[in-house]
């Protein structure tokens, strides 16, 4: 179940993604394996699950493109680093809205950001995200319980 | 009299909003390198265009919120500004403004990671009025920079390519350039309460100053001294970036063969006669000409608009793009 929903979420980014920017999604499918895992310990429509891991690895691909580009000498491989980055970055602001995963955005956002903070501090803490996604599926399952607990 | 004192937008005001995005971060204190090499980048300089849009852009609708308004006019600034510092990683380019530029100062890492927290904290900060969701969602895709990414793909792919066509690289410079500054005029107006008619009609004008500006800044590579450039003349071309100058040459049949003998190695002494040639083929007035259309089509906007008491600031920023490098 696991192996089929993160071949999805590789399948609907690759699709998304323009294929001018050539774009390989070349990240190997172990990266994206404990955020799967985490999502599938909540009753998600499995729909939204492989666009929420699609997120996911948008982001987590955009950090792998910009690290140790300080050891590439500046031409076309570099270029290609920094623009896929920075594509990838755009790229993930933009599925969440066009999949209305506005609470998503606005939860990644402060993450997204305090991870360039430590990358720039030479303290990398890339593992946030991974936690941003765990407590924003916690804080919704809450929510959803509560409603109805309310109802 | 400056762009911004015509507009009656004071500069300053433009640049402590700015400035307030990285020093209102809880997360980056104020003594940090990260804090230090944004204020000295957003200090060193710049007109501010695209904030001035955002502004000009709101004086077409009723109901402007002030505080969000300046908000957004500062993001696009800090949006634009991380690029530049992308840019300059990219071209391995040691200056920005007469300053070293960002990579030169902390290196290529942590400068890529500056840039990438400006962007971040853009998101972030617009994110904050998810209240309104459709002007959230709006205003948070006109910034982001997947358009701007797809104009230097396609500028990436087409390098010494001389069958590129004229279309590409119009389609390449509104990605690059012209959609920003069109957005900025856009959002700025909506954030008024602007209506879609008008709205549209000032992204159309802003798209048209956009890809005049970027034919403008091709023309002046062939036109201004290394001194102004802060560059050999022609760099561009010896880059391999074929642009609209280059496209008219390579309709000259002589010309055509020596442009197309340039390649990433070519002797710099063979580059300087082919771009000295281009100078004086005629192919610069043709690009002039294009990027005068351009201003034409959007001075008819103008037109258009002319009900509105703003219209005047669109005529101030269509002289400004205008009369650029005078």
């Amino acid at each position: 179940m696991i192996t089929a929903l993160i071949q999805d979420a590789y399948r609907l980014l690759q699709g998304e993604i323009s294929p001018e920017t050539g774009i390989i999604l070349d990240m190997e499918p172990k990266e994206a394996l404990s955020a799967a895992q985490l999502l599938i310990k909540y009753d998600l429509p499995e729909e939204r699950r492989i666009r929420l891991l699609s997120i996911y690895i948008a982001i987590k691909l955009a950090l792998l493109r910009h690290q140790d580009c300080h050891l590439i000498e500046p031409g076309d491989v570099l270029t290609r680093q920094v623009l896929d980055g920075d594509y990838l970055y755009s790229f993930y602001v933009q599925l969440c809205l066009s999949c209305e995963e506005f609470d998503l955005l606005t939860h990644l956002a402060p993450t997204v950001k305090q991870i360039q903070i430590k990358r720039v501090d030479g303290r990398p803490e890339d593992e946030r995200l991974e936690k941003a996604f765990e407590v924003f599926l916690r804080l919704e399952h809450h929510r959803n319980h509560g409603e109805r607990r309310a109802i | 009299m400056n762009i911004n004192e015509q507009l009656g937008i004071s500069l300053r005001m433009v640049d402590k909003e700015i400035e307030n995005i990285v020093k209102l971060d809880k997360d980056v204190p104020r003594s940090s390198e990260l804090a230090r090499s944004i204020l000295e980048l957003i200090r060193s300089g710049g007109k501010r265009i695209r904030p001035l849009m955002v502004i000009v852009g709101s004086r077409f609708g009723p109901s402007p919120d002030e505080r969000k308004i300046w908000r957004l006019a500062a993001a696009a600034e800090f949006i634009h500004a991380a690029s530049l510092i992308h840019d300059d990683i990219i071209d391995d380019s040691p200056v920005r403004r007469g300053d070293k530029a960002m990579h030169i100062k902390l290196g290529v890492n942590r400068a890529l990671h500056a840039a990438n927290y400006m962007s971040a904290r853009v998101i972030e900060l617009i994110s904050v009025y998810s209240a309104d969701r459709e002007r959230y969602a709006y205003d948070l895709s006109s910034l982001v920079t997947t358009q701007l990414c797809l104009g230097e793909y396609q500028q990436l792919s087409h390098l010494f390519d001389y069958e590129v066509t004229i279309e590409q690289y119009l389609e390449k410079s509104k990605n690059k350039t012209a959609q920003l500054m069109a957005a900025c005029l856009r959002i700025g107006a909506l954030s008024a309460g602007a209506d879609e008619e008008t709205a549209n009609l000032l992204y159309s004008f802003g798209e048209k100053l956009g890809m005049s500006f970027q034919i403008r800044d091709d023309i002046l590579d062939f036109t201004q001294s290394s001194e102004q450039l802060g560059k050999p003349v022609g760099s561009d071309l010896r880059s391999g970036q074929v642009t609209l100058p280059v496209l008219f040459a390579l309709q000259d049949e002589e010309l055509a063969s020596r442009i197309r003998a340039i390649g990433p190695h070519t002797p710099a002494e063979y580059t300087n006669e082919v771009i000295a040639a281009i100078q004086t083929c005629g192919a610069l007035q043709r690009t002039e000409a294009l990027s005068k259309r351009y201003l034409d089509e959007a001075q008819q906007i103008i037109d258009r608009l002319g009900g509105y008491p703003a219209h005047q600031d669109l005529q101030v920023l269509l002289s400004f793009f205008a009369g650029r490098d005078k």
